[in-house]
């Protein structure tokens, strides 16, 4: 099953880090060392406001069908809808790919309507 | 009759027309539920829930004599909040507002009253100002 086809209402877009080491030298500089050539760890908040019951199931059928955190999947374009920036700039980096961070979470807001909130991670 | 007047309105609670009343009014909304997405240029909406409110402006007036069978006092209606004690479902009460004598000009539905102002003034009629929130949905309403 793909990643419900479904446009948010709002998104939030960190974009992650490079794997890397800090140390503090007894000078008290500062040591950075680069372990990974791939950003990790951008995440994706998306928020849906008022979607109708079976739409906010969908969420939680995919999350089943990707055993929750554990596999990874890319997104479909309605999720980068309203961004006029570059799709690569707010997609996972170049060799991640998206996960659930944690488990959808459905609010109930009124017969037939919900409000829902997705956390995804990109990992390698 | 085309036209209406307030001439054949009334305010019907306990099966009666309540005695000497100036006005009525009802406002009738509906939560507008927002569906925009984020590329949503324009407001869009579903429907939610819908309520309404009104109010009514009763004489202060004690029935005379003989009207009793046709009216019912205003006292009926300020006793469901102006008293001792809670308010309950018990004070809920059936209103009938009606534009004019036909059976297609009435309002009818459960309301609480939800404020009631005694207002007495030097050269003017006392009167009891009460406001009502409907509870639940129209029994009838305008056809």
């Amino acid at each position: 099953m793909a990643f419900p086809d479904i446009k948010p209402a709002s998104r939030e877009y960190s974009s992650g880090d490079w794997p890397i080491k800090r140390f503090d030298s007894q000078s008290g500089a500062e040591v950075r060392i680069l372990y990974g050539s791939r950003r990790v760890g951008a995440k994706l908040v998306l928020g849906y406001v008022n979607i109708a019951d079976s739409s906010a199931q969908s969420f939680l059928t995919d999350y089943n069908s990707q055993y929750g955190t554990l596999r990874t999947f890319t997104l479909p374009a309605s999720v980068f809808a309203g961004w006029s920036g570059s799709r690569g700039n707010i997609d996972a980096p170049p060799g991640t790919l998206w996960r659930y961070e944690s488990e959808p979470r459905v609010q109930s807001v009124y017969r037939g309507l919900s409000n829902v909130q997705v956390t995804l991670v990109a990992v390698a | 009759m085309a036209f209406y007047t307030g001439r054949s309105g009334s305010l019907v609670y306990a099966n009666k027309p309540v005695a000497k009343i100036r006005d009525w009014s009802l406002d009738t909304t509906v939560e507008l539920l927002s569906t925009n997405t984020i590329d949503s240029a324009v407001n869009t909406f579903t429907p939610g829930t819908k309520g309404a409110t009104g109010s009514a402006t009763l004489m202060y007036y004690r029935l005379q004599s003989g009207e009793a069978a046709s009216f019912t006092q205003f006292t009926a209606l300020l006793a469901r909040i102006m008293k001792g004690g809670a308010i309950t479902e018990a004070d809920r009460v059936f209103l009938e507002l009606n534009v004019g004598g036909g059976g297609s000009d009435d309002i009818k539905f459960y309301a609480y009253i939800t404020n009631a102002q005694v207002s007495v003034s030097t050269g003017e009629l006392s009167v009891v100002p009460i406001q009502f929130t409907m509870d639940g949905d129209f029994s009838e309403v305008i056809a």
